[in-house]
């Protein structure tokens, strides 16, 4: 194997992005449902603002029972999930079956949640399965490039959304640091100008988070 | 067997665990469903298989003597036995191809033969496909999810694994390859077959591409790595159709395709399985003539049998299928995937004489068929209880430096009681194909 | 009569795209060759730009050029140069082979025929005629006498009964409708491109296999192909001929031009 393509970086690149993106914000939600059980019923619309996606929800109610599992919105986690499997199906013979399989289980456990009588306990299943899934990324892809771009996808989409969910700086200096350590391992192309002035900023204390996220999004060419 | 009866829910989860779907084009969009799965398998004991295989060889074999005839010396043509307007009229009939010889002379690398047997006993061979035949992975994978999900019933019974599949496939690549890596090229993502191209990518060890890292640079093929580098690539095991191969030869519009790709080929710098052309072969009306190109080309009968066709082209023929119209199954030569099919006697009478019409306006688009009486396979309905259904087998045969018949196949059915359609673009779903090794 | 004339023939094709373009693939047909009517000499073709042109021919003997100009460009240049001595005899090529060219008697998508063109062929009453040269040249006077010449009309992928139940169309309607008639005879005939006397584009017509030759018809002038002609590719049908096919990355749009002259330069 070992010749890996620009589109086929891009699939892993996106792969560990969508990952990631599933992960963070479900996390997130089960977080948020919580707070809108009594403390801020509303909280729905600070969610949507800070997770960057257009509130067409309506109600709490609307809200918890279609967010996660709603196929034609494309902001919802299951369409992030389906676009994760996008990626990953035409990366079959990079990352092998076995791993994909954790994807599709993911898949299963949304759709079985949004059934279920006890959704967000099932939701659970979901992060059990993606974890599996980065297991088999470590464990059974050899190529150590092909781990490193989906871990580099990974991290610049943590990242990102940390930043945007008001981390702490600590927080977002740990995965700034994860991040960088497979941006060279992937051999992805990216400006080194923007990485040195991302990093000059992390060490002035107060950082602004908006700005170092927007020269997050610009670090990767593609 | 009931082993796998008792186990049907958990196989059937494993299938969906590892994703084992096809997908399916429903008012424009796409759609992945999962293959439905049947687990009582059809069985095929060893007597009856060494006489199947038998007959797929012959029948193979000729088939690739004919394309390198048709593309070649077209000796066939010269002494009668098919009328030309039959091969230059066929679809597949690509004049681009004509006295170009693929490596090591082999047109048909992988071969999907589907097969009937009727209540007789006897197997009736319904279709040629030597295009880009697809199916072999679902029984590759439901084998080793069954075999998992309920072992003891594999220990009972001799069952020869049919999970080579993917290392034939690949000495099939290697024999052929030019000197490079091999790739398998597919439409992308939305294509119904994009699991199976993905799984035997997996399994052969060649590479999935959708042709956009693949450049033709004079007459070589490479594949570009993301810093730029070029490795040459040896064969393609292809899975798009011969239009969209190559926009500089085919279909100008592709967006699919690889540009020179053809050129690359006709100068013997890469191996395209299965061949461009091949279409010309496995056309409906083509298939009339199979057993009289074996005669020619071996002096042999064929083991296989057709089913009885009649071509309306011929006026006894035409005569015979107006006289029997409502008994006959009538094909649209253009067609494939079980569209195009229609069975006389279901006609209304006004459609019926427009049909007439069409038929006798334009007889080469038309073969007749008698209907076959099938020997029903049963399935499990969703009660769980079995009923007969007609099922099919598509047979997949492979040719290197020999022609062997992969033992298993693909087993379709159809889920509708009253259908003899089992294409899974229309519904029908799967079963194992047990040959048994004594 | 017969004359020989020496005519100086020049094809440009220029395209320019709005934006630039990269990997650039491209294949080429209009390499004019000698037969036994025509002499062709100096043939001089240039492409702009590209590191290596490569070359095939395809199963009707046409000459394609190719290649690939993967760095970023926003015009394209082909110039085909050189002379033709024509009007060495009054067919193209001689057989003694006809059934190699049974594939030329079948209908292709383009010249299928319709119900209009069916009625059309009977009209014609061709089986009251003697033999294919005959007949070809009564479908050729029938066409130009029912079939108007009007640009604009139908369009590259036009068949030929969507032209006849127009009523209009340009040469390359004119010709497929005479392949459609012919075939409809079972006589082998093939699309022709090629070059006439005088300023402007390229032109098209039909070809016949009479008795073992091939003869020239132009049914958009009523007039057998002579010394005026110059005979460039031929096929089954246009699609087999078409001049220039290209594929390329970048979002651009394409303005292509194609200038033909031919002088007549004998004394």
């Amino acid at each position: 194997m070992g010749i890996i393509t620009l589109e086929k970086s891009n699939n892993l690149f996106w792969l560990g992005r969508y990952t990631e993106r599933v992960h963070t914000t479900l996390k997130f939600y089960l977080k948020g449902t919580d707070k809108m059980i009594d403390s801020d019923p509303g909280y729905y619309a600070v969610y949507c603002q800070k997770v960057g996606i257009t509130n067409i929800y309506g109600s709490r109610e609307n809200f918890v029972r279609t967010y996660p599992y709603d196929e034609t919105d494309p902001n919802s986690i299951i369409s992030n999930l389906n676009r994760a499997y996008d990626n990953a199906i035409v990366m079959r013979d990079y990352i092998g079956t076995e791993t994909m399989a954790y994807i599709q289980l993911a898949i299963d456990d949304i759709k079985h949640a949004e059934k279920s009588g006890s959704p967000l306990a099932d939701l659970m299943l979901v992060i059990d399965h993606l974890l599996a899934f980065w297991g088999c990324v470590n464990d059974i892809i050899d190529d150590e490039q092909i781990r490193n771009i989906i871990k580099l996808g990974k991290g610049i989409e943590r990242l990102d959304l940390y930043l945007s969910l008001d981390k702490s700086e600590f927080e977002i200096k740990k995965e700034f640091r994860r991040m960088k350590q497979f941006l060279s391992k992937s051999h992805m192309h990216y400006d080194s100008d923007t990485l040195f002035t991302i990093e000059k900023m992390l060490n002035e204390e107060g950082f602004n988070y908006l700005n170092v996220r927007s020269l997050v999004r610009g670090l990767i060419q593609q | 067997m009931d082993g796998l009866i008792k186990h049907s829910k958990t196989i059937n989860k494993l299938l969906s665990r590892y994703g084992v779907k096809f997908g399916i084009y429903k008012n424009g969009e796409f759609k992945e469903q999962l293959f439905p799965f049947d687990p009582i398998p059809r069985i095929i004991d060893y007597n009856e298989f060494s006489n199947l295989e038998k007959g797929l060889i012959q029948r193979v074999q000729v088939l690739n003597c004919f394309l390198a005839d048709v593309y070649g010396k077209k000796q066939i043509i010269k002494d009668g036995v098919i009328p030309e307007e039959f091969i230059y009229s066929a679809k597949g009939f690509l004049p681009p191809c004509d006295g170009v010889f693929p490596q090591k002379g082999i047109y048909s690398h992988i071969s999907g033969i589907d097969l009937v047997q009727a209540k007789d006993n006897n197997w009736y061979v319904l279709e040629d496909n030597l295009r880009v035949p697809s199916g072999a992975s679902y029984p590759m994978i439901a084998r080793e999810l069954q075999r998992r999900s309920a072992p003891e019933t594999f220990m009972e019974h001799r069952i020869i694994d049919n999970r080579n599949y993917a290392d034939l496939l690949k000495e099939v690549m290697d024999y052929v390859n030019t000197g490079g890596i091999n790739v398998i090229l597919s439409p992308g993502r939305y294509n119904a077959a994009f699991f199976e191209h993905s799984y035997l990518a997996e399994k052969t060890g060649a590479v999935l591409t959708t042709g956009n890292d693949i450049v033709c640079e004079n007459d070589k093929v490479f594949y570009i790595d993301y810093d730029g580098n070029k490795q040459r690539i040896g064969a393609v095991y292809r899975r798009i159709s011969d239009e969209f191969l190559d926009p500089m030869t085919f279909n100008e519009e592709s967006l699919i395709g690889i540009p020179h790709l053809f050129e690359a080929y006709k100068k013997g710098n890469v191996a395209l399985l299965n061949a461009p052309g091949n279409g010309v072969a496995d056309d409906k009306g083509i298939y009339y003539f199979v057993p009289k190109m074996i005669r020619y080309y071996l002096g042999e009968d064929s083991i296989l049998q057709n089913a009885p066709t009649y071509l309306p082209y011929y006026k006894k023929d035409m005569k015979y299928v107006l006289d029997n119209f409502d008994n006959l199954v009538i094909k649209d030569v253009a067609e494939a995937g079980g569209y195009g099919v229609i069975f006389g006697s279901s006609l209304s009478k006004d459609k019926k004489a427009d049909f007439i019409d069409l038929l006798k306006n334009e007889p080469r688009r038309f073969i007749a068929q008698e209907v076959i009486d099938f020997y029903d396979l049963d399935i499990l309905d969703e009660k769980g209880e079995r009923v007969p259904r007609k099922a099919d087998l598509r047979a997949f045969v492979l040719t290197d430096g020999k022609t062997k018949v992969w033992p298993s196949g693909l087993t379709r059915f159809s889920r509708n009681p009253d259908s003899f359609i089992v294409n899974s673009s229309q519904g029908g779903g799967f079963k194992d194909t047990w040959v048994l090794s004594r | 009569m017969i004359f020989i004339r020496n005519l100086k023939f020049c094809y440009t094709l220029n395209a320019e795209y709005s934006g630039d373009i990269t990997h650039h693939n491209f294949s080429f047909m209009f390499s004019p060759h000698d037969t036994n009517r025509q002499r062709i000499e100096n043939l001089n073709i240039e492409i702009a730009d590209c590191p290596k042109l490569n070359i095939t021919r395809d199963n009707f003997k046409n000459k394609r050029y190719y290649g690939l100009i993967d760095k970023p460009h926003n015009k394209f240049s082909i110039k085909v140069t050189g002379n033709a001595l024509t009007g060495l005899d009054i067919y193209e090529e001689y057989t003694s082979e006809p059934v190699e060219y049974s594939l030329l008697k079948v209908q292709t998508s383009l010249t299928l025929p319709g119900l209009k063109l069916r009625e059309y062929h009977n009209g014609m009453e061709l089986d009251k005629l003697e033999n294919d040269y005959e007949k070809a040249l009564h479908i050729m006077h029938t066409i130009y006498y029912t079939f108007k010449y009007a640009s604009g009309a139908t369009v590259v992928h036009s068949s030929a009964e969507e032209a006849l139940r127009l009523g209009m169309g340009v040469c390359q309607d004119y010709a497929h409708i005479m392949l459609s008639v012919l075939r409809m005879e079972n006589i082998p005939c093939r699309y022709v491109v090629g070059m006439m006397l005088g300023e402007g584009a390229s032109h098209a017509w039909a070809e016949v296999l009479c008795n073992g030759y091939w003869y020239g018809f132009d049914p958009t002038n009523n007039k057998l192909v002579n010394d005026e002609y110059i005979r460039v590719s031929a096929g089954r049908d246009s699609s087999d001929c078409s001049v220039i096919r290209g594929n390329f990355y970048g979002l651009a749009n394409q303005r292509q031009k194609e200038i033909v002259s031919v002088e007549d330069i004998s004394n």
